[in-house]
């Protein structure tokens, strides 16, 4: 099995993996390019050579980056491109899954690897001061270096996106319902969860909310 | 996301991609909307090409900012991937929407 042994710091033992440097949208498109199956950013190296690596499958592509750099960079975007080169998808499939994977990824940001809630933003110095607070979170190394995996598995018939935060977890009870965001019509922040409903053919919470896994039918 | 607000103008034009990282651009717009007097606020966001769930929130933030400014607030031209979003958030029901 090709993929068993992970590769050395600069991912030349593999073909099918790269480094991410975390500077540039470019860079991280590069990265992504074929034959690369597995991105991981260079700042989460030594934990991605300590995790568990599976057996290589066809249709898969896997990208581990930092909270900054999820924050930062467009990186659901990308993530997005590199899929359609892979596996051929109508407009409007695209559009979803971009529009899916960036409020799951903004979700793993803020509360799964943050852990900020979604309350301080419905006031216009609440957004600010929010921001503001990340910008001083991801100063601390530790926080900025926090791991969320993005993970896409395709056949001829389902594709299904795993973004998986490096957070405490959620039940969804916690959450507003769309019912109740609807009733309040004031709510600015929280409609997240209730959107990936909406657009995703299936959304299933796993490992206690830290794993959302998303499905599309092809 | 980019906007463009002619000077003295209460209508402004959004384009580009309006999601959580937008803050600080779209304090701005809406700081500079409301020095403008006794006109409808017009967001125009038929070159808006994506939002996110972040994106509407703030678009909710700057209808507040009308009401504390007793100012009437119209959101014109959603098309796209943003019209699907108000679709499936019921934005349509909280904004005065021009097609």
């Amino acid at each position: 099995m090709a993929g068993t042994t992970p590769p050395n710091a600069t991912g030349s033992q593999r073909p099918d993996f790269k480094c991410w440097d975390g500077v540039s949208a470019s860079s991280l498109t590069l990265a992504l390019s074929p034959p690369v199956t597995e991105c991981v950013e260079i700042d989460l190296l030594d934990q991605y050579n300590k995790s568990v690596h599976g057996q290589r499958i066809l249709g898969h592509l896997s990208l581990m980056v930092t909270t900054k750099s999820a924050y930062r960079q467009p990186v659901g975007k990308a993530f997005v491109e590199a899929m359609a080169i892979r596996t051929p998808m109508p407009e409007d499939l695209r559009e979803r899954i971009y529009t899916a994977i960036q409020e799951a990824m903004m979700n793993a940001v803020l509360h799964g690897n943050l852990k900020i809630g979604s309350g301080a933003r419905d006031s216009l110095e609440g957004l600010m001061q929010t921001h503001e607070l990340i910008e001083r979170m991801l100063a601390v190394p530790e926080e900025a270096r926090g791991a969320i995996r993005v993970d896409a598995i395709w056949n001829s018939k389902v594709l299904h996106v795993l973004i998986r935060d490096s957070g405490d977890g959620f039940a969804k009870a916690e959450l507003p319902s769309s019912e109740d965001i609807e009733a309040d019509g004031q709510i600015a922040s929280g409609r997240g969860l209730s959107i990936l409903e909406a657009i995703c053919d299936r959304v299933v919470l796993l490992h206690g909310g830290r794993t959302i896994k998303l499905g599309f039918n092809l | 996301m980019q906007f463009q607000l002619d000077n003295n103008s209460s209508i402004v034009r959004m384009s580009g991609e309006f999601t959580f990282t937008d803050h600080a651009q779209f304090k701005s717009m809406v700081t500079r909307l409301f020095e403008t007097k006794d006109a409808p606020v017009v967001i125009d966001i038929s070159k808006l090409e994506f939002i996110d769930s972040a994106g509407l929130g703030m678009l909710l933030l700057a209808r507040d900012e009308a009401k504390k400014n007793n100012r009437p607030l119209v959101l014109r031209g959603p098309s796209g991937q943003v019209k699907r979003m108000f679709g499936v958030t019921k934005f349509d029901a909280l904004f005065d929407v021009e097609e």
